[in-house]
């Protein structure tokens, strides 16, 4: 697989498409480390791995108009809903092996929308996977 | 649930149709609801059928 530079990612909340209006994405999935060490001669800890906690944050563009970033975020949080979110490399070719995409059923806890005088407006989301099926790549 | 006509009104795509395009799909209350509440898409009436003319 080459290399690639990020430019035409795909990133859908709620089956919206919001990809001119994010920046970036960071997955998060890590298992909890449970130590499960005993007393041995080597001083080692020994692990297991425990519950999984998952979640996706995307920087988006701050826009407020119908069916832009804020109105398909804020209502989502606001209601509490559990919405669909998916994330692919390549939002103009086919899901596949070398294109897999993110998908999974999330929340969104905290919303904090904000802005800096003379910045562009832009803040994060963080979505939270939210059924047991968790967030996942895949790829067909 | 029953399908039903939409047409996406906002600015950007739904479903992956794309802005202006209309499509049929079982969306749930919830989704309707919040898709229909930002704008996203309203409910498109299905074009008439003409009845045919007898010759």
């Amino acid at each position: 697989m080459p290399k690639r530079v990020a430019f035409k990612d795909s990133v859908t909340v709620d089956s919206v498409d919001l990809s001119n209006f994010a920046r970036s994405v960071s997955f998060s999935s890590e298992h909890e480390r449970v130590d499960v060490s005993g007393f041995n001669d080597t001083g080692s800890s020994e692990f297991l791995a425990g519950v999984t906690t998952q979640s996706v944050t995307v920087e988006f563009y701050g826009a407020y108009g119908a069916s832009e970033t804020h109105q398909t975020l804020y209502p989502i949080h606001q209601s509490r809903d559990i919405v669909d979110f998916e994330w692919m490399p390549d939002g103009s070719a086919a899901v596949g092996p070398t294109n897999p995409k993110l998908k999974g059923n999330v929340q969104i806890l905290t919303y904090n929308p904000g802005a800096t005088r003379g910045d562009a407006d832009t803040y994060s989301v963080e979505f939270t996977a939210a059924d047991p099926a968790g967030l996942a790549f895949v790829t067909a | 649930m029953t399908k039903q006509t939409y047409k996406v009104t906002g600015a950007t795509a739904y479903r992956g149709h794309q802005p202006g395009e209309t499509f049929e799909a079982d969306l749930t209350d919830d989704e309707k609801r919040r898709a229909m509440d930002r704008g996203s898409i309203a409910v498109a009436k299905k074009p008439a059928v003409k009845e045919a003319k007898d010759a």
